[in-house]
């Protein structure tokens, strides 16, 4: 079971560009996943342009198994215009620890890689996703 | 900046293909139609901010060693409800 919910190889330990920075941390332009096997399926996404700056991301489907995103063709091409089978979604995620341990996800603005160019962006999606859902353990 | 008055059902054009249409006044609010290209991204202003923000509150500073212990945390919490909810024969 823990072996099914790590990272992919074609991410672990691999620097992804972001051409177009990261909201709030328009300077980033390069990012690194690390997982340790106890944190699955969580991970690491380390910024090689401030080593100490990280987040903890989260492939989708692990809090939202039925998430799906509708995104333009022009979004996508600064990443390298990936096919459905070439992207993957993560999202940002702010941890509380405590009883119940709260995960805080941001729905609304998922990252977007292109797992075989090793480019990504964070999108701001249309419609209905909230921007902020709560996740109980 | 350029400030124009209209009146609902009229509207204004930016460019080629780009139309504003003023629908309606209904008090303070004010409804707008937008006809565009598919590929002009429209927001509402205040949304991407919030987007700024969420990850700025999610970011954090990784210190040598101790970094990892939250995201630990985090697994077995989402393992111990995984099984709790699936109860395994053994």
């Amino acid at each position: 079971m823990e072996e099914l919910e790590a990272i992919g190889k074609e991410i672990l330990d691999k620097t992804f560009s972001f051409p177009l920075g990261i909201p709030g941390f328009p300077q980033i332009r390069r990012v690194i996943f690390s997982q340790r096997s106890g944190e699955r399926p969580f991970s690491i996404m380390r910024t090689l342009e401030d080593p100490k700056l990280a987040f903890v991301v989260i492939e989708a489907f692990y809090l939202k198994p039925d998430y799906f995103v509708d995104v333009d063709d022009a979004d996508l091409e600064p990443i390298g215009s990936p096919g459905p089978a070439e992207c993957l979604l993560f999202f940002i995620v702010r941890l509380e620890s405590g009883k119940p341990f709260r995960v805080h996800a941001n729905l609304r603005a998922p990252l977007i890689l292109h797992k075989d160019k090793k480019m990504g962006r964070q999108v701001v999606l249309q419609g209905n996703h909230p921007e902020q859902e709560t996740f109980e353990f | 900046m350029l400030v124009l008055s209209r009146k609902p059902g009229e509207s204004i054009k930016l460019g080629d293909n780009i139309e504003i249409i003023l629908v309606a006044v209904e008090g303070q609010r004010v409804r707008i139609g937008i006809k565009a290209p598919r590929e002009v991204r429209i927001l509402r202003t205040e949304v991407e901010p919030d987007i700024s923000k969420m990850n700025q509150q999610s970011a954090f500073q990784l210190e040598k060693g101790e970094d990892s212990e939250i995201l630990r945390q985090a697994a077995e919490a989402r393992a111990r409800k995984a099984s709790e909810k699936e109860k395994p024969a053994k």
